[in-house]
């Protein structure tokens, strides 16, 4: 059986896959960057009541491995809980948690180390806060924080892989299965990488696109 | 005219404290040009972030015009007088000893962006200064594609193009050459005469004499001396004296 034609047998199989991993990848990224983005912005503004624990939770999730915190999560937690969720839940809950923090670290400390002369500097040329924010702050932010967060994004995405330790059929679980029917590694797998490479180009495209427009250089020449 | 009062500044917190200017008072008309000299760290750049308003003195008050803020200024007033402070702000046209270009816009966005809009009126003025400041192989430029000389050149139009009744500018020559250096000298001659009242922060001694219609010396926190630019020729006191003979053995000064 060659590569074409494990596709087209198991052709969706592997959409079921993609679209599992797909799933979680968009509900994380989602959840991390709008609740992660407010925490950092909270955490920011109020440093002792919010900042603070949230930098903590933030160095103890760093501290645990991501398969151990999900495996926490799935099986100790519930029976702690007497509750049984969906391996899809707790891979975006676990997933979501771990993100958050990553993107609210990166916010908080973006906002916290910008530099205070720019906003004199436009509040005395007559602009409005809004327009500060908006014209200034923002860009400068975003230049910021951008690298780290595609990186923390891409991360993300690879780590959907662990749902399949929790019995989540995404896409290399499914892989899994399909080699264990047709042993035939170097293809199946070769087909997963394709897969991921499919997903996680068009990202990098708008990563590069997003950096050029926002990360020119602007260190002196 | 702006006006300040027994302006005491302190800076820091808790044990870092430190009180930066003391019990000063000067005053800056509009249509002329005061120098403010000193040694470094003697509070020159605090003294114009005070007089902008850009620093909250601890005690005193500062008046610009028709406007006057007393110091110290509650929680409650500060928010009351956000607008106020605003208003005494948009009257002065402040160039600051780092300059503070946007890093992410080009020199000329730098100087039109505050602008909103451009006037035809505002586009001549604009090409003024950029002949008058030979602005032109670099105004689309990044700051950070640009040299100190030609980043002082667009923040001091930055500050014109927006009109202040009053002018700051915090060691606006020191990356200039002479050339430029004699440009901003004739220039802020004829701004003089258009009514604007314009403070400069310098070390340069020769500029000053030549600018001033009034001389302050800060040191350590207070003014010691102010008088016309005579007396940067016969310091009356011995700090003012040894300020400049210092700067004389350095850069020879003419008397």
């Amino acid at each position: 059986m060659n590569l074409f034609e494990i596709i087209g047998k198991y052709h969706e199989e592997f959409l079921i896959g993609i679209s599992v991993t797909l799933k979680i990848a968009l509900l994380v990224w989602v959840i991390g960057i709008f609740v992660g983005g407010a925490l950092g912005i909270l955490g920011a503004k109020y440093r002792k009541s919010i900042g603070i624990p949230s930098r903590a939770i933030s160095f103890i999730l760093s501290g645990i491995p991501a398969l151990v915190f999900l495996f926490w999560l799935h099986y100790p937690a519930q029976n702690l809980f007497h509750v049984v969720i969906d391996g899809f839940y707790s891979t975006v809950f676990a997933l979501s948690v771990i993100n958050t923090f990553l993107v609210a670290d990166l916010v908080r400390n973006a906002l916290l180390n910008f530099p205070e002369q720019y906003k004199i500097s436009a509040e005395v040329s007559g602009f409005s806060p809004r327009e500060i924010v908006w014209r200034i702050q923002l860009p400068l932010i975003i230049r910021q924080i951008l690298p780290g967060l595609l990186i923390a994004e891409i991360v993300m995405l690879h780590s959907t892989l662990f749902g399949s330790f929790i019995s989540v059929d995404e896409i290399f679980r499914i892989s899994c299965r399909i080699n264990s029917e047709v042993y035939r590694p170097v293809e199946v797998f070769s087909t997963l990488a394709v897969f991921f490479l499919i997903i996680s180009l068009p990202i990098a495209g708008i990563a590069g696109w997003l950096k050029k427009k926002y990360s020119r250089n602007l260190s002196k020449v | 005219m702006i006006e300040i009062k027994n302006i005491n500044v302190e800076l820091g917190i808790n044990s870092t404290k430190k009180l930066i200017l003391k019990n000063n008072s000067l005053k800056l008309d509009k249509g002329t040009i005061t120098v403010l000299t000193g040694p470094s760290g003697s509070g020159k750049s605090t003294l114009l972030k005070t007089i902008s308003l850009l620093i909250h003195p601890t005690s005193g008050e500062v008046m610009i015009d028709e406007l006057s803020y007393s110091f110290p200024i509650s929680e409650e007033i500060k928010l009351r007088d956000h607008f106020r402070i605003n208003n005494g702000r948009q009257k002065m046209g402040i160039v600051f000893q780092d300059l503070h270009l946007i890093p992410h816009w080009t020199n000329y966005q730098n100087i039109v962006y505050p602008l909103k809009e451009m006037s035809s009126e505002q586009k001549h003025k604009l090409d003024f200064f950029i002949d008058l400041f030979q602005m032109n192989y670099f105004i689309h430029h990044y700051p950070n594609e640009s040299s100190r000389g030609e980043e002082q050149r667009v923040a001091l139009v930055r500050a014109l193009m927006l009109n202040p009744e009053y002018l700051l500018l915090d060691e606006i020559t020191s990356a200039l050459d002479p050339e430029q250096t004699v440009n901003i000298l004739k220039y802020c001659n004829s701004i003089k005469a258009l009514g604007i009242g314009i403070l400069i922060i310098t070390h340069y001694i020769p500029f000053a004499r030549k600018a001033a219609d009034q001389v302050l010396f800060l040191d350590n926190g207070i003014i010691i001396e102010k008088g016309t630019n005579e007396i940067l020729s016969n310091p009356k006191t011995e700090r003012l004296s040894s300020f400049i003979n210092s700067l004389r053995y350095i850069v020879g000064i003419e008397d």
